[in-house]
């Protein structure tokens, strides 16, 4: 009984640093944030590389603008990750994803009213050739979807939603 | 004897299956839930601790040799440098080369991975878990001018370029396609008059096609003149941060102040006809930065002044002869009131330390800032005396009540609730997200106060904040309430970001 015990002890053990050591790097879970969605606007983010801002993308606060929010000093390009719950997004063919990993393209919130850790989730710029488009950003460019698909009305109906997420420390 | 050591191997063998379940739900689950159904990771590979730049080219063939190695066929989709696993500088990106690369890379079936490589290595690659939208495959062939001369090149036809900082610090340098014209572009980053700026280069002719900068444009502001009953448009543009008056002042139209944001510099503008006209009075220095995030006005130093808290201090501004002087705190100020004693409070951190927030009073006998509570605070709560509190995206963000304390109101993850007694869940009056919330001056004996919601409605109670109902809605999001008298209140909206040429 006890080397049975010994041995499941050590297999137990050994999974367990296994697992350590494929995490490699140092992540933070953040729980009970608040996370908004937004679509349409321009066509790029404040990250100033080239491509378009698509699903997958978002924005959080500016170091400039909210200095006291720690991560609003989180480089363009990092990643979050493990989303939770996911938001529904869809794609220009009907569609629907459940992304829970997201890249940080873009700035927003100048007010800063998300609170700490607040994230701005893109959701894409499609809509019905008769749908209004007024998703009140600069320069609305949009494309047009002829599957029931309003990514503007997607991002307000995910509205001021509490998430959790995986982020760097 | 033998017994007890039993009696220990068992409790050992019991703590070794223990520690492993443990170890296993903390590291374990955090390994696991990097996988997500809908993610997958590619690659995880520590970075290497000796420092290697790479140019826009070798970042181009080490994309592709990382790329070279998955299942199927993947082609670049957008290239470019970040800040990531790196400590940059303003001078980081002036040789052309960058620590940090990243990739965005396409198959054939439209699925979408994101690479990193940092010092040379490719070190973080994940399968996000949807398809790409509206992103065409690349090129198939590097740019036909590397990154040193494209920054030579950026810097000789634009020389207002300077390097970024914020998210993005030093000069950075991209690849992929211009989403306005279609065509595979070069560009280098940096910042031009305080905002995010790049210049997009076509790498065949090594000609410039268009400098551009991020403008933030203001969505407007608002005025009540009946206690938030009606709204009219105000006429001050920009993008504005706070507003105030003389809290002694209870005239019908004392003189109001706000700090706003023009676009190139950050403005103190005053009103005395309740927000009909405004007039600029004084225009803050460059490292004051954009924003003030709050502006109390009153008696100070011996004259009437405006105190506004901005990016590099308390900045004073003396009514009576119109100069301006700061009080240094040595980095961002985040909140900012005088007591009914005269006496200054401000909360403010070390740059680029927010975990170093605290409250402050400014000692005028000794002129320096006394630490007054030792805990991280963000705010100061809408109540009588200086009460801070930290703002941490859940639970209480933003508490207000009128001078008796008999009336309390709570913003909570849930909406608005009246605040109940210690760690009680008070009672919810108004569900929702909610962005800011403002009460009368004389807020015990109305019962007025505003809040503005995220769907962009703003609600009124005159009862208390037992009732609520829509007064106004404004466009966008991130709208802020103030009042700045019993019956004088303001909406402000702020806009929103767009690229300009410079």
């Amino acid at each position: 009984m006890g080397r049975v015990l010994t041995a499941i002890a050590f297999g137990l053990v050994a999974v367990a640093l296994v697992f350590g050591a494929g995490h490699g790097k140092a992540t933070t879970w953040y729980s009970g944030k608040v996370s908004t969605g937004y679509a349409f606007g321009s066509l790029t983010g404040a990250a100033s590389g080239l491509g378009e801002l698509t699903q997958g993308h978002f924005a959080n606060h500016s170091s400039t603008w909210c200095p006291g929010d720690p991560s609003a000093y989180w480089s363009f390009g990092t990643w979050i990750w493990g989303l939770s719950p996911a938001p529904t997004m869809y794609q220009g063919d009907g569609s629907a994803v459940y992304p829970t990993s997201f890249m940080l393209h873009d700035i927003g919130d100048p007010t800063c009213s998300g609170g700490s850790y607040w994230v701005d989730l893109y959701f894409g710029r499609y809509k019905n050739p008769n749908d209004d488009c007024d998703c009140n950003n600069a320069t609305e460019v949009f494309y047009i979807s002829y599957n029931y698909v309003n990514n503007c009305q997607d991002a307000w109906a995910h509205g001021w939603t509490y998430v959790g997420y995986y982020g760097p420390d | 004897m033998g017994a007890g050591i039993v009696l220990r191997k068992r409790i050992w063998l019991v703590a070794a299956v223990g520690a492993a379940i443990l170890v296993l739900a903390a590291g374990g689950a955090v390994a696991l839930t990097r996988e997500p159904q809908s993610a997958r990771v590619i690659l995880v590979t520590p970075v290497p601790e000796t420092s290697r730049e790479l140019s826009l080219l070798e970042a181009w063939r080490l994309t592709e040799e990382s790329a070279s190695g998955w299942d199927g066929r993947w082609v670049i989709a957008a290239l470019y440098s970040t800040d990531v696993n790196d400590a940059p500088t303003a001078d980081t990106g002036a040789s052309g080369r960058r620590r940090t690369w990243q990739a965005d890379l396409v198959n054939d079936a439209g699925a979408t991975r994101w690479l990193r490589m940092t010092n040379g290595v490719a070190v973080d690659a994940i399968d996000p878990g949807h398809s790409a939208m509206a992103v065409n495959g690349g090129p198939s062939r590097p740019p036909a001018i590397d990154s040193p001369e494209l920054l030579a090149l950026a810097l000789r036809e634009h020389p207002a370029l300077l390097p970024g900082a914020d998210k993005a610090r030093g000069y950075h340098f991209a690849y992929g396609p211009d989403p306005v014209t279609g065509r595979w572009l070069a560009s280098v980053s940096g910042e031009a008059a305080g905002a995010p700026a790049r210049v997009l280069i076509d790498p065949e002719a090594k000609a410039v096609v268009r400098a551009e900068r991020l403008a933030l444009r203001g969505g407007g502001l608002l005025v009540s003149r009946d206690a938030g009953e009606s709204w009219a448009a105000s006429r001050l543009s920009g993008v504005v941060t706070a507003i105030a008056s003389d809290a002694a002042a209870m005239e019908e139209t004392p003189r109001v102040f706000a700090a706003a944001w023009s676009g190139d510099s950050l403005g103190l503008w005053a009103t005395r006809d309740a927000g009909q006209s405004w007039a600029r009075v004084a225009i803050l220095p460059e490292r004051a930065g954009p924003s003030a995030r709050a502006v109390v006005a009153g008696p100070w130093d011996g004259a009437d002044s405006v105190l506004l808290a901005t990016n590099a201090g308390v900045w004073v501004y003396r009514i009576p002869d119109g100069s301006l002087h700061v009080i240094e705190t040595g980095g961002p100020v985040l909140d900012l009131l005088q007591d009914a004693d005269g006496m200054l409070h401000a909360i403010f951190m070390k740059q680029a330390d927010p975990e170093s927030a605290r409250h402050y009073r400014w000692d005028s006998a000794g002129s320096r800032w006394e630490l007054v509570d030792p805990q991280r605070v963000t705010r100061f709560a809408d109540i009588p005396g200086a009460v801070a509190f930290e703002e941490v995206g859940s639970g209480q963000t933003i508490l207000a009540s009128g001078a008796s304390g008999q009336y309390t109101l709570r913003v909570t993850p849930r909406g608005i609730e009246l605040a109940g007694s210690a760690g009680a869940d008070g009672e919810l009056t108004q569900s929702g997200g909610v962005l800011g919330l403002a009460v009368a001056p004389d807020f015990d004996d109305s019962g007025v106060a505003l809040a503005a919601l995220y769907t962009g409605a703003v609600v009124l109670t005159a009862d208390h904040g037992q009732t609520w109902r829509q007064v106004t809605e404004v466009p966008g999001r991130g709208a802020q309430v103030t009042f700045v008298g019993r019956t004088l209140a303001f909406i402000s909206v702020p806009g929103s970001a767009q690229w300009e040429g410079f």
